[in-house]
């Protein structure tokens, strides 16, 4: 090795410069050519003057406030961290895309700083949600999109042909949360009515880092002075104390952002209506463009990744533009603005607005098109048309100071609860509230309220020595686990979340069911399928031999424990004695002593599933984000197929007549018999094409196949009949 | 690329040079736990005084000191037979290490910054970083500049500025 290569870290000359400048320089000696600063300075300069990599190692031990912080502190710091690599490491720290998306992710954003700030406050987002209801299943897992973080839901599905795998996983868009250019975000909830997809912007109501509860919330705002005065101050008014003559401008001027009277606390019936009315008028449609992909596919090749990026980046900057400017925003492709050039944008964001003020001068009459921003809309539009019918006797009312405890009719109490919420803003928006509230738990499942606009966040913990099962498991039932068999095709998917809890010195194991693949439910959402006492060995011996390529099965592990059973009711089920296998390889088999039958799992990767897995249409936007009516079937399988075995050509649909669900499915070629089904009380068949057909007879429990003629076009049917027990 | 085993290490001193012209004598074994010398021992050229322009004297000392207390004694031949012992032999290395930081003023702690990065010194260079992390973290600017001697040139728009810009990453 050659000395020469040894030099001292090349200083630049401003650095060098800078240092002679500060008055607590003393001196700088020279030894050839290598500048050494022997000074007793001190000043910014001790860390402005360090290398570029010693600087990153520090900043690696400081959290992002700590270097805004820095930047805070004089000129030549503020300039040292700004610079993208110390945000990238930060962006590194926070851990939930990796060194290579983020590069790809940057493309989006103006700095890496930027960037930093959208993972930090969408990182408490990541992770499993759900909600009692459906029975079977409600799982929205939020993972990383493209500068977004996409909530997706998991179908309650069966097995595929390939196995869990290779197989796609069926999933639906429940909503996005995207990254503007600077980092805040931009909330899409997702939905389809109509027979076309939607989206549905809002906005986020803070992301408190601990929460637990994702409540879908209708919120007033407050425009700030500036935006107000692109409309006719004096109409608005108008419009609110014709509708009110207790609320006046000036008062709502005046008033806070947040509302005086939270949306949780209205009743449920005006919460609906709230988000009904706010969904109706901010819908926007989903062009053809902007339908996807919601993130990049699972590829191993660099350039159909690329291809997805560009997609992806395209896709994204739409979507942004559909934020701002609203779905009336078409021309934008004939103007010079279409650049990532975020003045550009925000020019053309402004030129827009101004075309907008001008334009909506007398046409507040519930046009769209009226606002600057399609997130919100003037409340004044809303007492003239929607808000009207549900507000009824309000003006009747004498604003909110008539309210009191002592009102005599609670329906009166509840238009003045609605009042008081409405006025403390002059629009309205929907918005997504990740908050944390107290919420008690059975078995690692939490206590769900049922009237609330919410998904739960279960709590995840990593596996470690002592917990190693802890995590998302997935499997059928059967052996050998995996790929479903020519004569028993269609095993429903089972997730489970595996979690320990420890009472009275005992460790025990827990699987949580929250996902249940069966066309109608056999066990309660969260109830716990098995658990086992770690500290209890099992002496059972494994009833197999080999696994599904015939390989002998070594078992490491076996506990005793109990597995679920019917019990007295559905909703409490009881339970019976079995044992908890690990094989070598590393998959659960859990076996009812009794029964024998015994269920297998597998380690899940939702993330890596969802990537290579298939998308179907969603339901309806507040459906999709939080099903709140009792079912006991498939209510997300509205779609073509409920599982890709079937034919492509087969439909499927589902119909609610008084409380009861059926599904009706186009026959092809296959099906799979219904188990543990013993009672039914009518039947009624809605038939792929909207016609309904009485059934001739009253039919047994299980699956039919049923020849219906409509309109000279006649279809076999199959035909589910469920148990209606519990409805 | 083969490494000289350390029986040869243990008995060869290096010699270097701190950038105001003064000697240190360093054992090879020693000496191998800064990464520039370790290559250049490997490269077999150590003959001679081995400059150190970037590092003066006082410094050299104080990277000397700290490598003499790492240096690993199993070579010699002390093996240490309890886990215990390790781990109390861990604990004494760290209380050891945060006085020997602890004890250094602002400008030492510059050049030691500097030197442990230019002679490649690891475990030196995050101990050191740490401590400057240690003096930033949790701070407030005002905080900051009184510990660094910082004048605020930021008029007080400017500030402002930032600070609303900042405002996200104290949420």
């Amino acid at each position: 090795m050659n000395y020469s290569t040894l030099r001292c870290y090349n200083k630049k000359e401003t650095l060098i410069s800078d240092v002679m400048a500060h008055p607590a320089y003393a001196r700088i000696q020279i030894i050839s050519e290598i500048v050494v600063i022997m000074s007793e300075f001190c000043g910014s300069s001790f860390l402005v003057a360090l290398p570029d990599d010693v600087f990153a190692i520090i900043s690696r031990s400081l959290l992002p406030k700590d270097l805004c912080n820095l930047s805070l502190c004089c000129k030549s710091l503020c300039a040292l961290v700004a610079s993208e690599k110390f945000w990238l490491s930060q962006c590194d720290i926070v851990g939930i895309v990796s060194h290579g998306d983020l590069i790809e992710w940057r493309k989006g954003v103006s700095s890496y700083k930027a960037l930093c700030r959208f993972l930090i406050s969408v990182k408490p987002l990541i992770g499993i949600w759900v909600h009692q209801n459906p029975e079977l299943g409600n799982v929205v897992y939020v993972m990383p999109g493209f500068v977004s973080v996409v909530g997706c839901r998991i179908i309650p599905q069966e097995l595929g042909p390939l196995g869990i795998e290779d197989g796609p996983i069926l999933w639906a868009p429940v909503f996005e949360i995207i990254g503007d250019i600077h980092g805040s975000t931009a909330f899409f909830l997702h939905g389809r009515e109509k027979g076309s997809d939607h989206f549905y912007p809002g906005s986020m109501k803070g992301i408190e880092k601990d929460c637990n509860v994702l409540l879908l919330e209708v919120n007033p705002k407050q425009q700030n002075h500036k935006s107000l005065d692109h409309y006719s101050e004096k109409e608005i008014s108008r419009n609110v104390c014709r509708s009110n003559s207790g609320l006046s401008m000036s008062q709502g001027l005046l008033g806070q952002n947040e509302a005086s009277m939270p949306f949780s606390k209205l009743a449920f019936s005006d919460r609906r209506k709230l988000l009904d009315i706010v969904t109706n008028q901010v819908r926007l449609n989903v062009p053809d463009l902007v339908s996807g992909p919601l993130f990049p596919q699972l590829r191993d090749d660099m350039e159909n990744l690329q291809k997805d990026i560009v997609l992806l980046l395209e896709r994204r900057s739409l979507l942004l533009q559909m934020y701002k400017f609203g779905r009336d925003y078409i021309d934008w492709k004939e103007g010079p603005e279409l650049t990532s050039d975020p003045t550009q944008l925000e020019l053309s964001e402004i030129r827009k607005s101004f075309d907008r003020s001008s334009g909506c001068h007398g046409s507040l009459n519930g046009d769209r098109g009226q606002t600057q921003s399609t997130k919100t809309r003037t409340l004044g539009g809303y007492f003239r048309d929607s808000l009207r019918q549900i507000l009824g006797r309000s003006s009747s009312i004498n604003g909110c100071r008539s309210t009191s405890k002592n009102s005599s009719s609670g329906s009166e109490n509840r238009h003045a609860q609605l009042q008081e919420f409405l006025k403390s803003g002059d629009t309205i928006g929907m918005t997504l509230h990740a908050s944390n509230l107290k919420l008690s738990s059975y078995r690692a499942w939490p206590n769900m309220h049922d009237s609330r606009f919410a998904l739960y966040k279960l709590p995840m913990r990593p596996p470690r020595a002592d917990q190693e099962y802890a995590g998302l498991w997935g499997g059928t039932f059967g052996w050998p686990p995996g790929k479903p068999t020519e004569d028993k095709p269609g095993k429903a998917l089972f997730f489970l979340l595996l979690s320990y809890e420890e009472s009275q010195g005992q460790r025990s194991l827990i699987a949580t069911k929250i996902l249940e693949g069966t066309h109608y439910v056999l066990h309660p959402n969260g109830s716990a399928m098995f658990i086992v006492n770690i500290d209890e060995p099992s002496l059972e011996s494994f009833p197999w031999d080999t696994d599904e390529d015939s390989l002998p099965v070594n078992v490491k592990h076996a506990y005793m424990g109990e597995g679920i059973a019917n019990g007295y009711g559905f909703r409490y089920p009881g339970a019976k004695p079995g044992s908890l296998f690990v094989t070598q390889n590393d998959l659960l088999a859990f076996i009812w002593k009794e029964s024998r039958a015994v269920l297998t799992l597998q380690r899940l990767n939702l993330q890596e599933l969802l990537k290579k897995g298939e998308r179907v249409p969603a339901l309806p936007p507040i459906a999709n984000f939080s099903y709140l009516t009792k079912s006991y079937s498939n209510v997300f399988a509205g779609f073509a197929n409920t599982s890709p075995r079937y034919d492509v050509n087969g439909k499927t649909m589902f119909r609610t007549f008084t409380g009861i669900q059926i599904t009706v499915q186009t026959f092809d070629n296959c099906c799979s018999p219904l188990s543990s089904i013993s009672y039914v009380k009518v039947m009624l068949v809605a038939a792929a094409d909207g016609s309904r057909y009485r059934m001739p007879f009253l039919p047994r429990i299980g699956h039919k196949i049923l020849s219906h003629r409509h309109n000279g076009i006649s279809c076999n049917l199959l035909v589910f009949v469920f148990d209606t027990r519990f409805h | 690329m083969s490494t000289p085993s350390s029986s040869v290490f243990s008995y060869r001193v290096l010699k270097l040079k701190s950038s105001d012209g003064e000697i240190f004598e360093v054992k090879q074994t020693v000496a191998v736990q800064s990464g520039v010398l370790k290559q250049m021992m490997e490269d077999g050229c150590t003959e001679g005084e081995i400059p150190l322009n970037n590092v003066d004297s006082p410094t050299l000392a104080k990277i000397i000191e700290w490598c003499n207390k790492h240096h690993d004694d199993d070579v010699e031949g002390r093996v240490l037979s309890q886990e215990k012992e390790k781990e109390k032999e861990k604990a004494d290395m760290k209380r050891w290490e945060s006085e020997f930081i602890d004890a250094l003023n602002r400008d030492e702690l510059y050049f030691l910054l500097i030197g442990s990065n230019y002679m490649n010194i690891k475990e030196l260079l995050d101990c050191a970083a740490q401590k400057v992390a240690g003096m930033v973290k949790g701070k407030t600017p005002e905080a900051i500049r009184e510990m660094f001697n910082i004048q605020s040139d930021f008029t007080e728009e400017e500030e402002k500025a930032i600070r609303k810009e900042n405002q996200w990453a104290f949420n």
